[in-house]
């Protein structure tokens, strides 16, 4: 039993299946049993030449019309009007006059019956005898150029054929049917194999019997249906004379061009670029229509015949279809049928795959999942910082350990008043020229004195300023003014005093003014050294107009300046600010600021200055008056030795640890 | 308003700068009273400087937390030392150098004794942390100078304390010393053109 082959997927179905089983299109009605499929080829076989018959029904509408106008209708004379012709995609170029229009001709529609008749007609001088050059004797070459496919190639085997046999008479039909095992060569007989013969095939074979009924000249009834231009198919073997004498029979496509506006239409068309390049080429007029050579079937390539259509193929399946489909109404495929499906062509229907909306989730991806929701929700709670236990490390004991050795060093000897180290044998060069300038002093000098340092520190700078103020007050009764650069310095003239009046009861104190705050800082020295009372109170000022300070107006006027300080930048500012006013300035300097002021002093901008304990001890030694500095000499060296002992400890032990800590991490790599 | 700022203040550099280097007495005295107002601002500004520091600590006080306490005791002891000195006056030193000998002082000499604490224990664990050619330099300069300047029963010590020790202060000290006092005479001379020219306009603009 045959299937029926399914043209969409390929799936067999039985016979009386109308749609496919596998993807629901539209199946072909069935072939007879008798009539072989046609073989499918395949690329890389030869074609073989067959009968084309079954794709006349493949055929446009329009082009079949045109065989059945090719044949002389029994249609009696009727003075009607020009039948309106069917809507065909050649219907514009209908109207570009004679010459152009016959350049329009397709080959297959030339090598079709009623245009082969064109060279048995005299040459004309025009568009009539153009033919297309590469169209000469080139049938392979032009079948493989055809765009249209496989039906359009047997279209251009019937041609000469058709036109050798029976000429204009001859229905085109014949000529596959002459191929075909069973074709008949004269009307078939009523039977059952004529209802496979198409409808034209029939008018074609009604033909012969009408045509006597009818005057050849007399317009039939069935030229209603036959266009203008076929019409002039049809009288193309007239002589140019007759046709000159009938203008109203177009030579060869659409009306009559007889108006002007027709005319500017057709020159305003757009003519594509290979119909203008063709020149007109008048055949020669000697080589009749029957020395022509036969166009012979072209081999087509594999490729090429891969690329017919599926209709093309299936011969008989495809015609039914064909002929059911609906013919195109309007557009650029007016006229055609079976170009594009009818409907939409049913697409292979399969029902979804139905999928559970229930989530199939293991066990163990249940606890990963509820694993990860407790990270987030841990990640996002607050949480106390767990501060480790507070417990005693080897670092912490350290650090104890070492306050507790400084403790001890520094406040034994304080305590005890212990003298256990020597007075230093050498005087700093600085201290011995600070000495020497107090010693210069005339009597009564008026000092400024400038205190500019932490108060922290205080327990060093009295320590430095002691031996200073003893010197001072036992050889010059000097004056004292004390302005203050550092807030906290104000008001420590009088700790200076009660500290000098604790450690020599007996000697007299000096005057002192103390000014006070020096507002603005450094900025405001030069402001100071002009107007040193510029930011003073009333009280202040009646006192500095008053015996002894009544002689002192700007800096220049006392006769040093002696500046305490363990800040080495403003000292700088100092020593920089008070060079123009040509005064010596002695310094008293932390030990921490006095390296930074040392080259001052070797420049001469500094007459003298005390940067360290041990000048200070030496100072005091050179009063012959201990002091502070003395009772803390035990003490600074203690402290200094402590801290030279712990720190060469501290390194070979660290020297030692970070060799033991280095084995250790080769050992554990 | 920022050209005005500007000009204002490159044209108050240029008197205070022409005043010092050249003797004319009006620009001497244009200077001197520029000088003036600057110390006032300058006074001003420590007395705003205080307002601050109250505020600070007044919103620590009304935000609450661990805080408050120190806030509170800041707020008291700086409002009490100010009320003192404005109460009894500037020319009264006893009561300030009370409140300074009594409180600042103690605490500040405290804070250098713990940097003393510090200050040896990094010594002792700097080989630990770091071993390079600069580190041993460092500490063979410190142990040297410590060495140098620690009294000792028998006097300075051969050698160390008379002869090399007074060497390398003379020589690598000074010159150490000199070059960052150059650097910075460098360093304040840049800033002062920067600002004479509007370079750079702490007042205000860029």
């Amino acid at each position: 039993m045959n299937e029926i082959l399914c043209a969409q997927c390929g799936q067999n179905n039985p016979p009386d299946a109308i749609f496919c089983q596998r993807c629901g299109a539209l199946l072909p009605p069935q072939r007879p049993a008798t009539e072989p499929l046609a073989p499918t080829l395949r690329p890389g076989e030869e074609p073989v030449k067959k009968s084309t018959a079954e794709l006349e029904p493949l055929l446009p509408a329009w082009l079949r019309e045109t065989r059945q106008g090719e044949t002389p209708p029994p249609v009696e004379q009727q003075p009607t009007p020009a039948p309106t012709p069917p809507p065909d995609p050649l219907a514009e170029l209908s109207s570009s006059g004679p010459s152009e229009s016959e350049e329009e001709i397709p080959d297959w529609l030339k090598e079709l019956g009623i245009v082969s008749e064109k060279p048995q007609a005299e040459p004309q001088a025009g568009p009539q005898g153009i033919e297309f050059q590469w169209k000469e004797g080139e049938e392979e070459k032009s079948e493989t150029l055809l765009p249209e496919g496989d039906w359009l190639r047997s279209l251009s085997t019937i041609s000469p054929e058709a036109s050798a046999a029976g000429g204009t008479q001859t229905p085109p039909s014949t000529i596959p049917l002459s191929e075909a095992p069973q074709a008949p060569t004269q009307p078939p007989a009523p039977s059952a194999g004529e209802e496979a013969v198409p409808d034209w095939l029939k008018a074609f074979a009604e033909a012969p019997a009408a045509a006597p009924e009818v005057p050849p000249a007399a317009p039939s009834a069935g030229e209603e249906a036959v266009p203008d231009w076929l019409k002039a198919f049809a009288e193309e073997p007239k002589s140019p004379v007759e046709e000159e004498a009938s203008p109203a029979v177009p030579p060869i496509i659409g009306a009559p061009i007889d108006e002007e506006g027709d005319l500017s239409a057709l020159l305003e068309m757009e003519i594509p670029e290979w119909l203008s390049g063709i020149s007109p080429e008048v055949p020669p007029a000697e080589t009749p229509a029957e020395e022509m050579p036969a166009l012979a079937s072209a081999e087509l390539p594999a490729w090429v015949q891969a690329m017919r259509p599926i209709e093309a193929i299936l011969t008989g399946e495809g015609k039914g279809a064909t002929e059911e489909a609906e013919e195109e109404k309007e557009g650029p495929l007016a006229g055609l049928r079976g170009v594009l499906p009818a409907s939409p062509t049913p697409l292979p229907y399969t029902r979804p795959r139905a999928y559970s909306i229930r989530l199939n989730v293991s066990d163990a991806q249940q606890t990963h999942v509820q694993l990860l929701e407790q990270l987030i929700a841990d990640e996002e709670r607050p949480r106390l910082r767990r501060t480790p236990k507070t417990h005693v490390t080897s670092q912490r004991a350290l650090r104890w350990l070492i306050t507790l050795l400084i403790f001890i060093s520094l406040s034994v000897p304080l305590f005890v008043r212990s003298q256990w180290t020597s007075t230093p044998a050498l005087m700093p060069q600085e201290t011995w020229q600070f000495i020497q300038s107090v010693n210069s002093l005339p009597p009564s000098s008026n000092l400024l004195l400038v205190l500019d340092y932490e108060i922290a520190t205080s327990g060093e700078i009295e320590a430095l300023l002691l031996p200073f103020l003893e010197h001072l007050n036992s050889t010059n009764q000097a004056q004292l003014v004390v302005v203050a650069l550092n807030p906290m310095d104000t008001g420590m003239s009088q700790r200076f005093l009660e500290v000098l009046h604790k450690a020599h009861p007996q000697m007299p104190l000096p005057v002192v003014l103390d000014l006070g705050y020096l507002p603005g800082g450094v900025s405001a020295i030069p402001l100071f050294a002009a107007h040193p009372t510029f930011a003073s109170s009333e009280e202040i000022r009646l006192k500095w107009g008053s015996p002894p300070f009544e002689a002192l107006h700007t800096l220049s006027d006392f006769d040093g300046v002696i500046l305490v300080t363990d800040n080495a930048e403003n000292a700088r500012a100092w020593i920089e600010q008070t060079t123009p006013w040509n005064v010596d300035l002695l310094v008293v300097s932390a030990a921490r600021s006095a390296p930074i002021l040392l080259p001052y002093f070797y420049t001469g901008q500094v007459k003298g200055m005390i940067g360290n304990l041990n000048a200070a001890a030496a100072y005091e030694q050179s009063n012959g008056l201990p002091g502070l500095a003395r009772v803390y000499r035990d003490a600074y060296s203690a402290g200094l030795w402590l801290a030279l002992i712990l720190g060469i400890v501290g390194s070979v032990w660290g020297m030692v640890a970070r060799r033991f800590s280095s084995q250790l991490r080769e050992e554990k790599a | 308003m920022r050209l005005f700022s500007a000009v204002l203040a490159v044209l108050t550099a240029v008197i205070v700068l022409a005043g010092g280097f050249l003797p004319i007495p009006v620009l001497v005295e244009l200077r001197y009273i520029l000088l003036q107002w600057g110390a006032i601002l300058a006074g001003t500004a420590v007395l705003v400087g205080f307002y601050n520091l109250l505020a600070v600590h007044l919103h620590h006080l009304r935000r609450g937390g661990l805080q408050i306490l120190y806030s509170l005791a800041l707020i008291l002891a700086a409002l009490i030392a100010f009320s003192l000195v404005v109460l009894f006056g500037p020319q009264t030193p006893s009561i300030q150098t009370w409140l300074i000998m009594g409180i600042v002082r103690p605490v500040e000499a405290s804070l250098l004794g713990i940097l003393s604490v510090t200050l040896i224990y990094a010594l002792m664990r700097l080989l630990r942390r770091r071993l390079d050619s600069l580190t041993l330099l460092f500490l063979l300069s410190a142990f040297f100078f410590l060495l140098a300047m620690a009294p000792t029963p028998w006097g300075i010590l051969p050698l160390i304390g008379d002869f090399l020790a007074p060497w390398l202060q003379d020589t690598f000290v000074t010159a150490g010393a000199r070059g960052l006092l150059l650097g910075m005479a460098l360093g304040a001379l840049t800033t002062g053109l920067r600002l004479l020219l509007a370079v750079d306009r702490p007042y205000g603009g860029k």
